[in-house]
């Protein structure tokens, strides 16, 4: 440092000196000039004359200042700011290179483990600042080509090879002859369109046809090459990764110094341990290929992923993504001007992501899928022409109290490949029209708007209103109370608070009078408060909120709404708005995931809490705990006397629960075709809820109602999760695992 | 009129054979990148140019230049048509069309047309006398100087050829600064010259469309490149912040003959011809860099001492169009390898690996050598001169 300020004290020195130099020849230049002043007697045309030299020193002098400034900013340039300079031409450069970690896992409510990582070999390419050339690309797939293969079939090695591959291998060991295909014209182009022009060009000729294609080495080269083409730079790309045999992993591995860029290392894959059970939910990542959607590009480049990172795109893959994936380890690379690596330093430690603990009880959901799937094969084969509209049967299932998601369930019938699969999604995508299992929100809305109370007696009997078709209950009832309209079902008693809540007067085979529209807005909202027609507030990416049918003048429809045969509502807000009146008119949100967890590398135990989700209240139904208390005893009463109680009143368990048989009319092919959606709510035991369900089946046939799929599902699901329940209490559960984890909690 | 010595100065002769020196060793080191077979083939041909050089600068020192005073009119209409020449039968190099084939070498016209065109203005202001003139009687020849001007500045402009357009407007300014113009019409002009700079700015901030008309997309690049170079690190920012570490890593010494990282890496672009400054400053240091400068600025000063004492006017007028030629071409090619101007492709005077220019500098300086030698013949009629 002094000596760099010595030396550029001396070049001002030195500056001065020249200033000084310069001066000198001014001065006497000028003196000159006067001394001829005198001497001559024209003095004007001396003083015209004296312009000249005047003028020179003028130049001479901003030259002089334009050097000055070249040894100034020179000075500046080597002397102040060379060492800086130096030091970053000597410097040694530093890449960073990220290790990636397993991603988090996910665990069932009672610690069993349902995602796992499984390593897997993967043989990757990543090139080098600016990539590499296409004829070194190609030189790394020849050497590669030697170690492994793409596939061991031919037929799938020939369709991973495109003609445009083909032609670009031909290109590449024929360049010169390509180029001479040009035309004068072609020259003009810029080079991306005059490549594209001579693979044009090799195409028309066909002279990529005289290698012989049918020799699967060479088609392993060229679609090895290919992989290598689709690399960016720096940034890693699978090569293969699916049956890469160990023989292969061995010999690239040893060869790993030949092989400029290519790397043979684990990859992880995510392993479903329930064969695919609750998958639907679990949601997927993209492989590393794939990457980061390109969509959302930036918004995950910001977040520091790199480009082939693999990122959740559904499910609770998607939606607790940030905790899943950990913090890659990031290691620094130094090298020096020559590329050798000097020095590696661990800039970020690796963190495996997050585990995630799920609500989920695997174990009733995996008995529920079979459960459902197996009714509604039943049901199905035992009338396959009335039911072949019959697709579904969904059914959702919560802890009222915590909103815990114990099981979802989907199967569905594909009647192109007839089989049956599993498509639980369904649950919170599918929105159908519900019918009378939604009755428990109309009565709470008759007390809360104050149109009834508990208690008022109804008249049930036919309703005939001008101009449409005649609206009853099932049965006509006569004086019917609000318990026994739930009990019985009551349509009518339905009619009658909606019309009320609409100011609409009845009177028989006359139209509506005075019918207000706000009706509608009015029940909605008080629906709403149970979450038919808004979103529930699970914890997933998506969720459909059903469809709201139109406002419109025609207290029809309103009558319609009432009883359920209006809006649809998904399976999931179903089971959300019996959970609510189970829980004396709380609506706690539904969540899938309880608890976060730190990965501690160990299957069997589970780590430390990270973060415990608490329940949600997201409402209380405005209304006084007695009208609450009124519809669970109708609840009640329909599964001992009412319209449940041939398939109910025999459980062992205390059920309440409301039946729904909603008309689906829909066309098919222009012709109307009558089917019900059979829909059941409920909860267990009546008076300390502590599951609820909901049950939608969609579309069958209208002549075997009451030999009641969903009645069959609901029993079993009863059935099993008390007999699940009974038997963790017998066996002390499974619990060691969590034991364990409480115990290290405390540590 | 022969001259009574011999037809050298020795002042710069010793500045040439340093030039020379200089020149070899730059080369050497920088075209390294470039020769794939022989090492040296840039320097072979660099000391031919050399020779064939001194030889045309002798024999123009020997032949008078006041003679040239009546053929300038037909030196510039050469200059001019072989410039017409580029446009049509050029050759393109670097998406620049500067260059004409002539057989054995490729000839650059705008080399030479530089020369030509500062004896003619020098003639033309010759013609004025040495009494200052009114602003009024300014104008006729004003018009003139520019009427010869415009054509040759305005084709090598669109060759495009930035750096010489500029280097020639430069030296037809300190003719007119040092001749018996008005000093109002030289202000006037050079106000007129910021007003157009301030106008082309005030129009790229608030009409662009219209400046991108006058100023291509490339030129501006370079303006960017030389603004913020590491923002425009991909283009001409990467070769001035490439360059300007190598000058700078350099440091005091150097690192030695050879030995610059940036240079035999090939990170510098033109290491021979454009930014031969960065071969100098890398391997030589500050020392290199800074006794280089001082040769040039010597060489400037020997040839304005040469004007003080010149007898004729023609002849000073031909040092003062030299000086400026000089002065620029030394100042920009420097200056825009540490950051003190834009890039242009202007090479290095003397240093720079490239025929044409060379033999057209060493022309420039067997003219001014024959101003020198016809000087002390008149050393005692004081009335011609101008000391």
């Amino acid at each position: 440092m002094n000596k760099s300020k010595k030396w550029s004290d001396f070049s001002l020195l030195q500056i001065n000196l020249k200033m000084k130099k310069a001066l000198k020849h001014a001065i006497i230049t000028y003196c000159g000039t006067l001394y001829e002043k005198r001497g001559e007697p024209m003095a004007k045309q001396n003083k015209k004359r004296a312009q000249l030299p005047l003028r020179l020193n003028v130049l001479f002098l901003f030259v002089f200042l334009l050097f000055s400034l070249l040894i100034l900013q020179l000075g500046i340039v080597q002397i102040i700011n060379g060492e800086e300079a130096r030091e970053r031409v000597n410097q040694t450069e530093n890449t960073r290179a990220s290790i990636s970690v397993p991603r988090g896992l996910m665990y069932d409510r009672y610690g069993q483990l349902i995602l796992d990582n499984e390593p897997e070999r993967s043989i990757t390419y990543t090139p080098p600042k600016n990539g590499d050339s296409a004829k070194a690309r190609l030189k790394i797939a020849e050497d590669l080509a030697e170690l492994m293969v793409m596939s061991d079939d031919f037929k799938e090695l020939e369709a991973m090879v495109r003609d445009r591959d083909k032609q670009e291998y031909w290109y590449l060991l024929n360049t010169e002859d390509a180029n001479d295909l040009l035309t004068e014209e072609d020259l003009e182009l810029d080079t991306s369109e005059q490549y594209q022009q001579i693979l044009d060009y090799i195409e028309e000729a066909k002279t990529y046809d005289e290698y012989d294609w049918s020799d699967p080495d060479l088609l392993n080269v060229v679609a090895i090459k290919k992989e290598l083409d689709q690399a960016y730079e720096l940034s890693p790309h699978t090569i293969k990764n699916e049956d890469v045999t160990e023989e292969e992993y061995a010999l690239i591995s040893e060869n790993l110094t030949r092989l400029p860029g290519i790397d043979a290392k684990i990859d992880w894959n995510r392993v479903s341990m329930y064969d695919g059970t609750f998958a639907s939910f679990i949601g997927g990542i993209t492989s590393s290929n794939e990457g980061i959607p390109r969509e959302n590009q930036d918004y995950y480049l910001t977040l520091g992923y790199s480009r082939n990172d693999r990122v959740g795109t559904s499910g609770l893959e998607q939606q607790y993504e940030s905790l899943l994936r950990g913090q890659k380890e990031i290691i620094e690379y130094t090298t020096d001007n020559r590329g050798n690596i000097v020095g590696t330093d661990t800039v970020i430690e690796g963190k495996s992501g997050n585990d995630l603990m799920l609500t989920v009880d695997i174990e009733l959901q995996q008995a529920l899928d079979q459960i459902v799937q197996k009714e509604l094969k039943d049901y199905i084969n035992q009338n396959p022409g009335e039911n072949k509209y019959m697709e579904d049967a969904l059914v959702a299932v919560l802890d009222p109290q915590t909103g815990d998601v114990l099981a979802m369930s989907g199967a569905h019938y594909d009647r192109e490949e007839n089989e049956y699969v599993d498509q639980a999604y369904r649950v919170i995508y599918d929105a159908h029209i519900p019918g009378s299992s939604i009755k428990g929100a109309t009565v709470l809305t008759g007390y809360q708007t104050g149109v009834i109370s508990p208690g008022t007696v109804i008249y049930d009997r036919p309703i005939r209103i001008a101009g449409t078709s005649v609206k009853q209950s099932w049965k006509q009832l006569y004086d019917v109370d609000d318990l026994r309209a739930i009990e019985q079902s009551s349509n009518v008693y339905m009619f009658e608070i909606a019309m009320r809540i609409s100011g609409a007067t009845y009177r028989e085979n006359e139209p509506l009078r005075g019918f207000n529209p706000e009706g509608f807005q009015i029940m909605r909202n008080h629906f709403n408060q149970f979450g038919l027609g808004v979103e529930t507030g699970i914890d997933l990416p998506f969720e459909a909120t059903g469809v709201t049918g139109s406002t419109t003048g025609n207290g029809g429809l309103l009558l319609d709404f009432a009883i359920g045969q209006y809006d649809t509502y998904t399976t999931l807000q179903l089971a959300q708005y019996v959970s609510t009146i189970a829980n004396d008119g709380y609506r706690v949100s539904p969540r899938l995931v309880k608890e976060i967890r730190q990965s501690n590398g160990n299957k069997e135990t589970l780590g430390s809490i990270v973060e415990s989700n608490s329940p949600t209240v997201l409402n209380r139904i405005d209304m006084d705990d007695n009208y609450i208390e009124r519809v669970q005893q109708g609840f009640r009463r329909v599964a001992t006397s009412g319209t449940g109680s041939s398939h109910w009143a025999n459980s062992e368990y205390d059920v309440a629960i409301k039946t729904g048989t909603a008309q689906n009319y829909f066309y098919d092919n222009g012709i109307q075709q009558k089917t019900n959606n059979l829909t059941l709510v409920g909860y267990a035991p009546y008076d300390e809820p502590e599951v609820a369900f909901a049950i939608i089946v969609p579309r069958t046939g209208t002549g075997n109602d009451h030999n009641g799929i969903h009645h069959n599902i609901g029993n079993q699901l009863i059935n099993t999760y008390f007999e699940l329940k009974e038997q963790r209490d017998q066996e002390g559960i499974d619990e060691s695992i969590i034991d364990e984890m409480a115990s290290q909690d405390q540590e | 009129m022969q001259p009574k010595k011999l037809p050298i100065d020795y002042t710069i002769v010793f500045l040439l054979c340093c030039f020379f020196i200089f020149s070899l060793f730059a080369i050497y080191s920088g075209s390294g990148q470039y020769a794939s077979g022989d090492p040296t083939f840039f320097v072979k041909r660099q000391i031919v140019f050399y020779v064939i050089g001194f030889i045309l600068m002798a024999v123009i020192a020997y032949f008078d230049f006041e003679l040239i005073e009546k053929w300038t009119l037909a030196l510039y209409s050469v200059g001019l048509i072989l410039l017409i020449a580029v446009r049509l039968i050029g050759i393109e190099k670097n998406g620049a069309i500067r260059w004409i084939d002539i057989g054995f070498m490729e000839l650059q016209p705008s080399e030479v047309m530089k020369i030509f065109l500062v004896l003619h203005v020098a003639a033309l202001l010759t013609q004025l006398g040495k009494y200052r003139l009114s602003f009024r009687e300014s104008i006729p020849v004003t018009l003139k100087i520019s009427l010869y001007t415009l054509p040759p500045t305005y084709l090598i402009l669109k060759q495009p050829d930035l750096g010489t357009t500029l280097m020639i407007l430069f030296a037809v300014f300190a003719l007119i600064f040092a001749s018996s113009i008005s000093i109002k019409m030289f202000m006037l002009l050079f106000t007129l010259g910021l007003t157009g700079l301030g106008t082309l700015i005030f129009l790229y901030f608030y009409n662009f469309d219209l400046f991108n008309r006058l100023i291509e997309d490339h030129q501006l690049a370079r303006i960017y490149g030389w603004l913020n170079p590491a923002e425009f690190s991909q283009g001409f920012g990467y070769q001035l912040q490439q360059a300007m570490l190598g000058i700078g890593s350099g440091q005091l010494s150097g690192t030695g003959f050879n030995q610059g990282y940036q240079v035999q890496s090939g990170r510098i672009p033109e290491a021979h011809t454009d930014f031969i400054f960065a071969v100098i400053g890398e391997d030589f240091g500050f020392l290199g860099t800074s006794i280089l400068v001082i040769l040039f600025f010597v060489l400037i000063y020997r040839i304005i001492t040469i004007a003080f004492h010149a007898s004729s006017l023609f002849g000073v007028y031909i040092c003062i169009g030299v000086i400026g030629l000089f002065a620029f071409q030394i100042f920009q090619n420097i200056g825009m390898t540490i950051g003190l101007m834009p890039i242009t492709g202007l090479a290095l005077p003397f240093i720079s690996y490239g025929g044409s220019a060379l033999l057209t500098n060493m022309m420039a300086i067997g003219l001014v050598t024959s101003v020198h030698l016809r000087t002390k013949e008149y050393m005692f009629s004081s009335e011609e001169t101008i000391e």
